[in-house]
C-alpha cells in the first residue's frame, strides 16, 4: 500500500516524478506543482517560438518587457557565470531555437526548487522530486530512514556508480552526455566538453547544483578541484577511463 | 481560474524573491574566494545584450568547515617551505629582472653575486615586476599560490636597520612581507637573513581557521563494470542521471522505480 502521493508528469521534454511520502497531503499539491511546471515550460522553453525566452534571445522583445520572474532567473544565471568564470554561460551555448541564448541549465533546477516550496506550502515535509535525473529531497522517505539516491553508471544504463545517502534539504544534479547523445558545449571555447563521462553535484540548492554540474562537466577534473573549494557543494566525477573522483563533501553523503 | 504563476509563492512587491536573494548572497560570498572571471561580458548574439549585470550583493562571511583546522596547519607548513625558497630567489635574482620559480626541486643554496650591475639593481625593483603577472594568473593549487606569496613579500620588503650587503648579495635583516589575500585567507611571511643566508622564515599571519577545504580524493576509485551496483541491492528511492528524454524515460531505472512505488501511479503527458 502506497503512502502519500506519487505522480509522473511529462513536461519540459522530460519526466518529472513527484513522490510525496507524507500521508495526508491533498492531491491539490500535485496539481499546483504540475501547473507550475507547465507554466515554466511555456515561459522558458528554448524549443517554443512563443516563449519569452526565445523572443528575448531573438531580440524580438527587450529586457524591460520581461517579467520579474524571468529577470530573477537571468540574474541568477549571471551570478553563476561570474562564479564559474564563464564555464556556465547561458549566452554562449547553442539553443534549439537557433539562438545562442539558453538558460535551461539553470531553469530546471530553479523550477524544481520552487516546486519543493509549493509542496511545503501544502505542509508536505517528506518528499522527493526527480526532474529528468536532477533531484531535490526533503525530510525522509519513511520514519528514521534517510533518502537513498542512486547515481547512474555512465556506461551502464541499468547500474549505479554510487549511492548518495542523506536527509533533506538536499539536491543532486548530474551532467553527462550518455543519455541524449548531444554535446555539452564549453561556452569558453565553443567546443564540446569531453574530458568527463559524468559529473554529479550535491548541495543544499538544486538551482545552484544543476548549474554547477554543467560547469564542472565543462571544466573537467579541474572543475572538481574548483568545486571542492565551495562550501556546501560536493562533486563526484567519472572520467572516460572509468575512474571516479570525488570531493570530501560528496563523500560525506556516501 | 488562477494561473500557475498566481499560485506560486512569488514576490508581490516586485522585489527579488528572498530565495533568489539568498542564492545570490551565497554566490557573492563565494566569489571573494574564487578567481575573477576572465572578462566581464554578457554578449549574446541577439539584442539580449540588454541584460543588465546584477550589482554584486554584499559578501557574506564564509561558513565554517570542519576540516579547516588540520589543513590550515599543513598549508602553513607548505607556505613556509615555499616561502623560504621563492623569497630567496626574489631577493637574489635581481639582475635578470625575473623571479625564479620556487619548486620542490629548487636548491636552496645561496647564489653568488651577480656580475657588474648587481650592486645597483635593487632586488626590490626587480621583484616588483612579476607581481602583475602573479596577480593576473588564477592560482590553481595551494603550492602555486604559496610560492607566489613571498614574491610580494620581497617586493615590499624593508630591510632592517643598516642592512649591509654581504658576499651572497643578500642584505641581512628581517623582511616582513605584505599581507597577501590568498583564496584561503590573509597570509604574511617574514624572512630573516643573516650572513647571506636565510636563517628563518616565519608566518606572521596564516589563514588558520579561514582556510577552505580544498581536498579532493587523491585516490580515484575505479567503477568497473563488475563492481557497479545493481539497483535491487542498493535499495534506492530515486536515480540521478543525465536528463533522459520522454522516450528514454520509459526504459530508465527511474521509471522502474516509479512503477514499483506508484502502483496506480498517474502518468500524464
Amino acid at each position: 500500500m502506497t503512502v502519500g502521493l506519487h505522480h509522473v508528469e511529462m513536461v519540459m521534454g522530460m519526466a518529472v516524478t513527484i513522490d510525496v511520502r507524507d500521508p495526508h497531503v491533498p492531491a491539490g499539491a500535485i496539481t499546483e506543482v504540475v501547473d507550475w511546471l507547465h507554466h515554466v515550460d511555456a515561459t522558458f522553453s528554448p524549443y517554443k517560438d512563443s516563449s519569452p525566452i526565445t523572443k528575448f534571445g531573438r531580440g524580438e522583445i527587450t529586457r524591460s518587457e520581461l517579467t520579474d520572474e524571468i529577470r530573477e532567473v537571468l540574474e541568477l544565471c549571471e551570478a553563476v557565470r561570474v562564479d564559474t568564470a564563464g564555464a556556465f554561460d547561458i549566452a554562449r551555448v547553442p539553443a534549439p531555437n537557433g539562438t545562442n541564448f539558453d538558460p535551461s541549465g539553470l531553469v530546471k533546477g530553479w523550477s524544481i526548487e520552487r516546486s519543493a516550496t509549493i509542496l511545503e506550502s501544502w505542509s508536505a515535509t517528506d518528499f522527493c522530486i526527480n526532474a529528468g535525473g536532477d533531484i531535490v529531497v526533503r525530510g525522509e522517505p519513511s520514519p528514521g530512514r534517510p533518502w537513498r539516491i542512486g547515481i547512474r553508471h555512465p556506461d551502464l544504463a541499468d547500474k549505479l556508480a554510487t549511492v548518495v545517502v542523506g536527509g533533506g534539504p538536499l539536491a543532486i544534479a548530474t551532467s553527462a552526455t550518455y543519455e541524449r547523445g548531444q554535446h555539452i558545449i564549453d561556452p569558453r571555447s565553443g567546443q564540446p566538453a569531453t574530458s568527463l563521462a559524468s559529473v554529479t553535484v550535491v548541495g543544499p540548492d538544486l538551482t545552484i547544483a544543476d548549474a554547477y554540474a554543467t560547469a564542472v562537466f565543462v571544466m573537467g577534473i579541474e572543475g572538481v578541484r574548483w568545486l571542492a573549494e565551495h562550501d556546501g557543494y560536493g562533486a563526484f566525477a567519472v572520467t572516460p577511463d572509468g575512474m571516479a573522483h570525488s570531493t570530501s563533501i560528496f563523500d560525506q553523503y556516501r | 481560474m488562477t494561473t500557475p504563476q498566481d499560485r506560486v509563492p512569488t514576490n508581490a512587491s516586485g522585489s527579488i524573491d528572498p530565495l533568489v536573494q539568498a542564492r545570490l548572497d551565497r554566490l557573492a560570498g563565494r566569489r571573494s574566494a574564487t578567481p575573477s572571471p576572465a572578462s566581464p561580458r554578457f554578449a549574446p548574439p541577439a539584442p539580449a545584450a540588454q541584460l543588465n549585470r546584477p550589482a554584486a550583493p554584499p559578501a557574506r562571511a564564509k561558513r565554517n568547515h570542519a576540516a579547516r583546522g588540520s589543513r590550515a596547519t599543513a598549508l602553513a607548513v607548505s607556505l613556509t617551505a615555499a616561502g623560504a625558497l621563492s623569497a630567496l630567489f626574489a631577493l637574489t635574482d635581481g639582475t635578470s629582472g625575473k623571479i625564479a620559480t620556487a619548486s620542490a626541486t629548487a636548491s636552496p643554496t645561496i647564489p653568488t653575486i651577480p656580475p657588474t650591475s648587481a650592486a645597483t639593481v635593487s632586488p626590490i625593483t626587480a621583484a616588483t615586476t612579476p607581481i602583475t603577472n602573479v596577480k593576473a594568473a588564477a592560482p590553481t593549487t595551494a603550492a602555486v599560490t604559496a610560492a607566489k606569496t613571498p614574491v610580494s613579500s620581497a617586493s615590499t620588503a624593508t630591510p632592517g636597520t643598516a642592512a649591509p650587503k654581504v658576499a651572497s648579495g643578500l642584505a641581512a635583516g628581517t623582511f616582513d612581507g605584505d599581507v597577501i589575500d590568498t583564496r584561503w585567507g590573509p597570509v604574511q611571511v617574514a624572512v630573516t637573513i643573516a650572513n647571506g643566508k636565510v636563517t628563518n622564515v616565519t608566518t606572521l599571519t596564516s589563514p588558520n581557521d579561514k582556510q577552505k577545504s580544498i581536498s579532493i580524493n587523491n585516490r580515484a576509485t575505479p567503477i568497473l563494470r563488475s563492481e557497479a551496483l545493481s539497483v535491487q541491492s542498493a535499495n534506492i528511492d530515486s536515480v540521478s542521471g543525465a536528463t533522459y528524454t520522454s522516450e528514454g524515460y520509459a526504459s530508465s531505472l527511474q521509471s522502474a522505480l516509479d512503477r514499483a512505488r506508484g502502483g496506480a501511479a498517474s502518468v500524464t503527458a
